[in-house]
């Protein structure tokens, strides 16, 4: 049964790191490229925070 | 009937932000505007919709049979993340004006505990397929209608004259909270 588990996990994570390089390669829509960074919420751990371009 | 009371009960009377106090962060921070309370909650309906289905099938139909079921919580955590890449990946390339609405709000939803929240308690509560998908709709739904409310009184707020000390923060728990009894009142209807 934990090799089930092991192999299930495997596909799991590889699927998801499929899925992140596939959407990290696809090249935003014109228009999108430097999009508005959300400044919602003060969570400067956040990576979408304003915060961090204003620090670039 | 009984999928109507559940949609109901879902929707309102156990509200995933005012009654099970699940995605506190998203209803605090991003209900400052309304246009950004609104688009938060359609991704966050989307999402949640497509992520109970697809948790439903993978817990009955991968971990039930091979009897794995104690990693429902990492499966579930890698399908959502997974799903909202996806979904990003899909817009970027089909719908550049929706992408371009909802783009700085998708990532968020990975770490929304309102997603994961619905796909553990649609097998926590034993719903078959079309009351976990009613439940994927429901449950987004009445989070939109809330966010989307709780930004339109925090608009009139910005105006209102509060004592200092209330200012920000604070009025908008007392609204929260306000909200949370008012919704306790539809309880009766199911």
């Amino acid at each position: 049964m934990s090799l089930y588990a092991i192999v299930f996990l495997a596909i799991m994570i590889a699927i998801f790191i499929g899925t992140y390089l596939l959407n990290k390669n696809t090249p935003k829509p014109e228009g999108c490229e430097d999009m508005k960074e959300c400044g919602a919420c003060a969570n400067f751990a956040c990576t979408m925070n304003s915060h961090h371009k204003e620090e670039e | 009937m009984e999928l109507i009371g559940l949609f109901v009960s879902l929707t309102f009377v156990n509200n995933v932000g005012l009654s099970k106090f699940y995605a506190i962060c998203p209803l605090m921070g991003l209900s400052k505007k309304p246009q950004n309370a609104l688009n938060m909650g359609l991704a966050i309906t989307f999402v949640i919709f497509v992520a109970s289905i697809v948790t439903y099938f993978l817990y009955y139909y991968v971990l039930v049979p091979l009897e794995i079921t104690y990693l429902d919580l990492i499966t579930f955590i890698l399908v959502i993340a997974s799903l909202v890449q996806f979904v990003e990946m899909f817009l970027k390339k089909t719908s550049p004006e929706i992408y371009k609405s909802m783009g700085v709000y998708l990532p968020l939803i990975t770490t929304n505990c309102a997603v994961l929240g619905v796909a553990l308690d649609n097998i926590s509560a034993g719903y078959n397929l079309v009351e976990a998908a009613v439940a994927g709709f429901a449950v987004p739904l009445g989070f939109a209608i809330v966010i989307y409310v709780f930004a339109t009184i925090r608009e009139r707020l910005d105006i209102a004259d509060v004592p200092e000390s209330f200012e920000g923060a604070p009025i908008a728990l007392i609204t929260a909270g306000i909200m949370a009894c008012a919704i306790m009142g539809i309880a009766g209807i199911v």
